[in-house]
This record gives C-alpha cells, structure tokens and sequence, in this order.
C-alpha cells in the first residue's frame, strides 16, 4: 500500500514521464512493429540519462551516451542536437557549429528543431 | 518459458532488470529501488511486453570472455556458436536460455554437464508449455551443446585491427602511460563485419587464382569497413591470411587509385550549378594536354573508344576518362586537389592532369575516409578504430569523441551521391545489380589502373562503406579489372551483411524533376524512360523534352529552348 503511494507520489514529479495527462483524449493506436519502434526504448534511455549528467553537470559522460544513442541511431537530429549543445556547454564551439549543422540535414521540415540549430550556429559564432 | 523470464534474485521483474542494466548504476540503496520501480511502472505503461522483453534480451547479461562482458543474445550467440541468433537451433537457444540464471555456474565450457542438464529442463519447460512439440523437443534433447572453443588468450585474430588501434594509440598517448596498466581501450571491430570481409576476400581470391594460374604468390587484397555517419572503423583486413601479423595493406599499402578519384573531379563540377548540373553535356571527344616540359597527355578510354557529347552523370557511371580529364582540366585540377583535401586526404598530391584520373597513391584506408565524406552528406568524420579509452575505474578520457566537420555543402555531396547510385545502377559497377536488392540504392565507384595492377571498388549502403583493393604485391598486371575482381569481394561481403538501403536525407535546396535522357530536357509521365533526376535549386533545365510537349507548350517553344540548349553545347 505504502509503496503504491511512493510510486503514484514519484510517477507524479518525474518531470518527463512518458505518460499521458489523464484529460488528455486517448493515446493514438501503438505504431507496428518497427526498427525504429524497436530501438526508442534505448533511445529514450539514453536521452534520459545525457539530460541528467548534462543537468549535473557531468558532460563528458552525456556526450558518451548521446554517442551511443547516435550509433543505434544515426538519423536521428535530436541527438546530434543534444551533442551540439553539450558540446557548445564545454566550450568546444566549433564542433557545436557542425553538429548542429548535422542535426540540420537530418531535420528535414522539423522548423523548431531548425531554429534550436541555427540558435547554436550563431551561439558558436559569438564565443569565436 | 518460466525459467526465463520469471523472477530472479531480489524479487526483480524482467522491466525492473532492464531498467537496472539499463538507465542506473549497480549501486544498492534503496532510493534507487524505489526509483527502479517507478521507472520500470513508467516503461510497462509506455512500452508493449515484448518489446521490454526484446531489450531486456539485448541487454541481458550471458558470460565473459576474459575482460569482456558478454551482453545480448546476439553477442552471446557469437560468443558461443559463432553464429548469428536468427540461425540458433532449438537447442542452442535453450541453452542460452539455462544460463540466464548463472552465466558462471552454468558456463558450457567450464560445467558442461550442469549446462546439459539445465538446457534439457528449459527444453521440458518449453515442451510441456507448448512452446515446441514432442517431436522439436526429443530432437533437440539428444544434441550436443555445440559449443565453439574459445578463442586463444594473448593472441588476437585480427592483428591489423589491433596494429591500427595501438597506432592510433600511441599518436595520442606516451609509450609510458601505455605500458602502465590502467587504461581500457573499446575499439569498433564488429566481429561479424570482420568475418563477413575476411571470408569475401578470401574466397574470392582463391578463385581469382584458380582462374589465373599466374602461380605463387597469389593474388592480394585488402578491405576496410566502416559506418559512414560515426566513422567507426568496424573491419580491417589486411591480406588474404588475416591472421599474419606483418604489412598491413589495407592502412600502409599506398596504391594507384585510378577512377577511384574521378567522384572528386565531378563533385566540384556540381558545385557550381550555373555552370554543371547532373545532365550537362560533357564532351568525351578526343583530349590533348599540354605542358611545358612533360610529353603531351592524351588520355585514353578504357574501351578505346571516344563517345562525344554525354550527360555528365553518364560520364561518370561509364568512367570516361577523356570527358573527365577536359572537365577536370576546365575546372582546374587545384580546385579538384582542394576538395580532396576537403574530403579528409592528407598527403601531398601533385598539381597534375594525370591526377584527375587517379595517377595518385592512396591506401584503403585513406579511400574509405575520402568516401565517408561524401556517404554522410558532406560531413566528414575522421575514421576511428577506437570507440573510448577509459581509465581502470571507468572514467572516460575525452580524447576519441565523435567529431563531425562539414567539408562539402550539402547540395553537392547530395549531387555525387546520386551519381554514384547511377554507377552501380547504368554504370560500371552493374555487376551488383545480381548480388544485392536493387532497393538497396549503393552508391559506388569502380578503379582500375594502368595494365590492371590495381583494381579496386569503394562504394557504401545507408549503414556501412566499404573500399576493396585487389592486386599482386610484387605489381604484376593482374589482368582484372576493379568491376570483375574489387567488387565482387564488396557484394560478397555486404550481401552477408545484409545492408541498410542508402536513403539520402535530401537537402532543401534540391528539387528533383523528370528528365529525359535523351534531350535532357523536362520531362512529363508521357515520355518513355523518363528518369528522376536530383538538381540544386535554380539549375534545373528550363526547357521541355519534345515527348513532353502535350503539356500545353507550343512546338515552337520545344525547338526555341532545344535551339538554345544546342547552342549552348556547341558553343562552349
């Protein structure tokens, strides 16, 4: 009983739970079995764990999982995303520049994901 | 099967374990117990059973090789069976299965008999839960355990890989720090891809032997493998033995690369689309050089043959070298070494025409990175056999991070790659078309140079590139030409790797439009063998091939613009 309260207390701060708002219409049906489908369990892992060590502070080891993310992933342009801004964080803004740069040729019409990148093409450009 | 994926210690369910391999470290509180279990909650709501379990079977951990932990089915399964998971018998899999439990205790090389024993009861669990019949089940209880030895400690199999992992090491550390225990090294060797490539090579060279009966020493080889977008060097065989230990062809063995370089000359064509879009004729009538002080270059084609005005897409997929060497030359052989620099060559080259058709020495190695540029869209990658170094605790050393540059605009590098799937699909390189899907989509260039010493096949798929050189050590005429001996060896190796259809992320300022190969005017449904060609925004062809003139264009029109299109090509 006890821990069932802990786990509704917790589901309820955990700021990027996958789950849908109770008001929310029902969720669309599951997509088919996909590669990609497959894949986004460790994706979303991976995504998980960059976002904490980057918060904490831990760069390096988000870059490694960000990485790791890329190779099950390479089409992806959140994750070079991702990378482009811990790279920018450690001062490496030249890198931050490309791969942005790549988040963007995989971006396709994604125009928020557009700006985030060019957002940090132009950051990388002041701090050089 | 309950054995499998039933409770184990600490009353974990298979969603709790994943997420404990997965997303957390191994230490043992109980804020992280509860954070495990709402994490595991999260995932069940999120994610369908089977694919946790999909994971959890990728995750899972089946032994150790050594320092190696042996993580996955897949991975378990190569460390076994040396076989893929999808070709595991009933048996096999059983056996998997039994060691789930205690990867150690029931270790088939160590207990085979408890491992026997174990498997069998997995494989009465399955049969009385209808899993696999009677019949499936008395089969599998009589076999084997089939397990494959296990490699020898302290030599590996693949020397030229380590060579170039401690190569790459010892640029970027002191001899010291290497000799003193503490830093672990994760390369990118795929074992599988290395197999896949040591066996195409092999193979075929043998046969190439058989065919030639030149007699010892047999013909050579080399093949590098890597993955376009990380730069992971995956494979590296250095030699029809790969298990000698000497020259490493495939990283030091520099060598004429022939048509190999021809892509360059046409991707700085294509970047000025005023000037040169894919369907540009290109004059493949006979061409002199001339410079002071060196006899006059006259270059030949390779079937002796001059074809007049051709697309310039065409006189790539065909490999002319007389149109290449006037576009080259027009162009101007610095801009083309420029972008060869660009696309990650470092050594010097010289300022030749004879350059533009491959009168330049570049080992496999140095091929493949000029390659990667161009696979990934323009962004070069510096290609790395080492994935991380860290130290005896675990913390990573910074030094082998991703590192992405963008060397070709995108427009350009889209440009060629489209070209060379025209190589493979209408042009030398055809000779794929019978080992692989067509929906596969390489992209490819053939080499072969003078009396055929070298022969050679780069060329890539969405997920791997590969570059093939074969020929004689001691630089006899190996009569074969990079079609009939390089690529063969490329099939063969990605057709047992199953590849990734090449689907180019197509940039914004490129628009694709149907041409007619015989004008290379626009073209309309209407027209027989129209073709879909890619052109950067501004450079597609205004005017309409005549099959397509229904659409509300007068005749006149047609000839006005066809007209012009002449005058233009005869006037340049």
């Amino acid at each position: 009983m006890k821990r069932y309260l802990l786990i509704l207390l917790l589901a309820g701060c955990a700021s990027r739970a996958p789950e849908p708002e109770p008001s929310a219409p029902p969720p669309p049906p599951p997509i088919p079995e996909t590669p990609l489908a497959r894949e986004s369990v460790a994706i979303a892992g991976l995504m998980e764990s960059a976002r904490n060590d980057a918060a904490a502070g831990r760069l390096v080891q988000a870059a490694g999982s960000l990485e790791r993310a890329l190779r099950i992933e390479p089409r992806n342009p959140r994750l070079w995303h991702e990378l482009a801004k811990v790279r920018l964080r450690q001062g490496d803004a030249a890198q931050a520049a490309n791969l942005a740069a790549r988040s963007n040729s995989f971006a396709g019409s994604d125009a928020a994901l557009r700006s985030a990148n060019q957002n940090i093409i132009e950051q990388a450009r002041t701090v050089r | 099967m309950r054995s499998a994926t039933g409770r184990t210690e600490g009353g974990s369910t298979i969603t709790q374990q994943l997420v404990k391999n997965f997303f957390l470290t191994p230490e043992r509180t109980l804020r992280r117990k509860f954070t495990e279990l709402v994490m595991a909650v999260l995932l069940e709501m999120h994610y369908g059973k089977e694919e946790i379990l999909e994971t959890y079977l990728n995750e899972i951990y089946l032994g150790q090789d050594r320092d190696r932990a042996i993580h996955g089915v897949g991975l378990a399964a190569q460390f076994y069976f040396g076989k893929e998971v999808r070709h595991l018998s009933i048996a096999e899999s059983a056996l998997l299965v039994a060691m789930v439990k205690g990867p150690a205790v029931y270790d088939p090389r160590r207990h085979a008999t408890r491992a026997l024993d174990r498997r069998n009861l997995v494989l009465h669990e399955a049969k009385e839960q209808g899993s696999i019949t009677l019949e499936q089940y008395s089969l599998a209880r009589a076999m084997p355990l089939g397990v494959v030895p296990k490699p020898e400690t302290g030599t590996t199999p693949y020397p030229a890989f380590v060579q170039l992992v401690q190569r790459q090491l010892r640029r970027d550390y002191d001899d010291k720090d290497l000799r003193s225990e503490g830093l672990r090294i994760f390369t990118a060797l795929d074992p599988r891809v290395q197999n896949a490539a040591e066996h195409a090579l092999a193979t075929r060279l043998a046969q190439f032997d058989r065919e030639k009966r030149f007699g010892p020493p047999g013909m050579e080889g080399s093949v590098v493998v890597a993955d376009p977008q990380s730069g992971e060097i995956q494979a590296l065989v250095s030699g029809r033995d790969p298990r000698y230990r000497g020259f490493n062809r495939a990283v030091d063995a520099a060598r004429p690369v022939g048509s190999l370089l021809k892509p360059v000359v046409y991707l700085t064509a294509l970047q000025e689309p005023a000037k040169y879009t894919l369907v540009t004729p290109i004059d493949d009538g006979p061409f002199v050089w001339k410079s002071r002080g060196a006899p006059d270059w006259e270059p030949q084609n390779y079937d002796k043959k001059f074809h007049g005005m051709v697309p310039l897409r065409t006189a790539l997929a065909q490999s002319y070298n007389a149109a290449t060497a006037r576009l080259g030359t027009d162009i101007g052989v610095e801009k083309v070494l420029d972008n060869v620099r660009r696309l990650g060559i470092e050594r010097p080259l010289k300022p030749f025409a004879s350059t533009l058709l491959g009168a330049v020495e570049l080992s496999p190695l140095e091929v493949a990175q000029m390659y990667q540029t161009m696979a990934s869209g323009g962004f070069k990658t510096p290609l790395r056999a080492i994935r991380e170094v860290t130290t005896q605790e675990g913390k990573p050393l910074a030094r082998y991070a991703l590192r992405v540059e963008q060397a070709i605009a995108p427009e350009p590098a889209y440009l060629i790659t489209a070209a060379m799937q025209g190589v493979v699909r209408e042009g030398t390189a055809q000779g794929l078309k019978g080992m692989l899907p067509p929906e596969t989509n390489i992209a490819g260039k053939t080499g072969t140079t003078d009396d055929q010493r070298d022969a050679w096949f780069a060329g890539f798929t969405g997920d791997r590139l590969a570059v093939v050189w074969v020929g004689y050590d001691d630089n006899r005429a190996a009569r074969l030409s990079g079609a009939a001996s390089a690529l063969p060896v490329w099939g063969d190796l990605m057709a047992a790797l199953q590849p990734e259809p090449l689907e180019l992320a197509k940039p914004e300022n490129i628009e694709t439009v149907l041409i007619d190969p015989q004008s290379g005017l626009r073209a309309d449904m209407s027209c027989p063998g129209a073709l879909e060609i890619p052109f950067a925004a501004g450079s597609t062809p205004a005017g309409r091939a005549p099959c397509a003139s229904e659409l509300g264009v007068t005749v006149q029109e047609v000839k006005q613009k066809a007209k012009s299109w002449l005058d233009r090509l005869f006037g340049r």
